[in-house]
């Protein structure tokens, strides 16, 4: 007859994958029972709590299993870089645009189609994820997540101030609220004291940091020379800047161990994925037709900027698990000994 | 093996479940009560904490399965540590004994400065 402690032990158990019971559960429940107390009825509290635990990480895969290794966190740390980037960039390119204007016509909200304002906004934007990138760049990780929830808190400022003038403003705006907060969420992942230059490699950071400065030199040289002239009337100097920087970029990420690598890969995808939701979403409501902003537009605005990055990591997860597996079983043929 | 495997720091229950396993071939209850007495019973491991683990070693090449047993109708899996398993624990513990070298020297460096507080 099985014991009813027994019984209990094999419920908690059916959390594993087959896979796992095929492999354990006979063993596992051996060691349970030889580590029960005498005339113990129920499994205990702290027992089961790991059983689940541990089985739903292996239900979850090695992939979500380490989503707290180091090669995650490293990779974060980047993802967290190219996102602080980005919102800089973004801010920035209005500032320079509005500064341009004010210079050349003394308006400097021409370029925002809006009379009378001030640059304050996008200025206290460009300067808080400027701040970030500093901070994640000195490797300073608390102060990098504390500056970001500031950097937040700043878009929300700026996203209120202009809500009575334009109706649409938070849901234009909710990429950059979508992507400060997912850059919080990374760089609190990210690893203490470890500069995301460590991961990157000497030449690899040089690579990248060379490849993005290129790129950014390129996108702000097109509004000024817009006939750039053509290299062998191929290509114009502009273009073949940007496709030496994705040269760069891409022999940079070549240095990075493989684990990383590919976790980088796919944190990215979901970084880039914020900026196309929101494109998406606008097409989705018809922003430039809809008259005003209803229930049903938040609620797919809050649907769209939450499920297209979550659907990018789920993507991504499932490509890396399908790729470390292979491999695995390939090493394990390798390395294994006959007798197991 | 994976490349990121090498280079990181091993966690504290995967090195107590090698080091038990390096004294020889031991079953999962044993390796449990190994690890709690070589801890002083400061970590005791349970099982499905201790499974998971086995089962990362296993699927990484650290640890293989030596023999099976049947004690009183429970199977019993003896594991033992493989030759990588081997270089990874060396390379482990000599990576803890540096860095206790290093914090040992710079607490008696601080001890003969006086700096230490009364």
């Amino acid at each position: 007859m099985t014991a009813p402690l027994e019984i209990q032990y094999r419920r908690l158990l059916a959390i594993y994958p087959p896979a796992h019971r095929h492999a354990y559960e006979e063993e596992m429940v051996g060691v349970l029972m030889e580590g029960a107390a005498p005339g113990q009825r129920r499994p205990a509290l702290g027992e089961a709590f790991d059983l689940l635990r541990a089985g739903l990480l292996a239900r979850l895969g090695r992939g979500a299993q380490g989503l707290r290794t180091s090669a995650w966190r490293d990779a974060a740390s980047v993802a967290a870089l190219v996102g602080a980037v980005l919102l800089a960039a973004a801010a920035g390119r209005r500032l320079i645009g509005g500064l341009r204007y004010f210079l050349e016509y003394d308006d400097p909200m021409r370029f925002l189609g809006v009379e009378g304002g001030l640059l304050i906004d996008v200025a206290a934007r460009t300067v808080a994820w400027l701040a970030v990138v500093v901070a994640v760049l000195l490797a300073a990780r608390r102060t990098a997540v504390a500056l970001a929830v500031v950097a937040v808190l700043v878009e929300i400022a700026a996203i209120a101030a202009w809500q009575p003038s334009q109706e649409f403003r938070a849901i234009r705006m909710s990429w950059a609220l979508g992507l400060g907060l997912l850059t919080v969420a990374l760089l609190a992942l990210s690893r203490r004291g470890r500069p995301a230059f460590a991961t990157l490699g000497r030449r690899g950071g040089a690579m990248i940091t060379g490849g993005l400065a290129l790129a950014a030199v390129s996108a702000l040289l097109l509004p000024w020379w817009p006939t750039s002239p053509q290299i062998l009337g191929l290509l114009t100097v502009t273009d073949a800047m940007l496709v030496t920087a994705g040269a760069l970029l891409l022999a940079g990420l070549q240095r990075v161990p493989t684990g990383t690598r590919r976790r980088i890969l796919v944190l990215l995808a979901v970084v880039f994925a914020v900026p196309i939701a929101q494109n998406l979403l606008e097409r989705a409501i018809g922003i430039n037709l809809a008259r005003s902003v209803t229930p049903g537009i938040v609620v797919v605005d809050v649907l769209m900027m939450a499920g297209v990055p979550l659907l990018a990591f789920a993507l991504g997860a499932a490509v890396l698990h399908l790729r470390e597996n292979v491999n695995v079983s390939i090493s394990v043929t390798r390395t294994g000994s006959p007798s197991v | 093996m994976l490349p990121s495997m090498t280079d990181t720091p091993m966690r504290e229950p995967t090195f107590l479940v090698l080091t038990a396993l390096a004294s020889g071939p031991q079953h999962g209850y044993a390796v449990l009560e190994d690890v709690a007495r070589m801890t002083d019973g400061r970590v005791r491991l349970r099982a499905g904490t201790l499974y998971a683990a086995l089962d990362r070693l296993r699927t990484d090449g650290l640890i293989e399965v030596d023999r099976e047993e049947v004690v009183q109708s429970r199977l019993r899996r003896y594991y033992r540590l493989t030759g990588v398993g081997e270089k990874r624990l060396a390379a482990e513990s000599s990576r803890l004994r540096q860095q206790a070298t290093l914090a040992e020297g710079r607490l008696r460096a601080r001890h003969d400065l006086g700096g230490a507080p009364a």
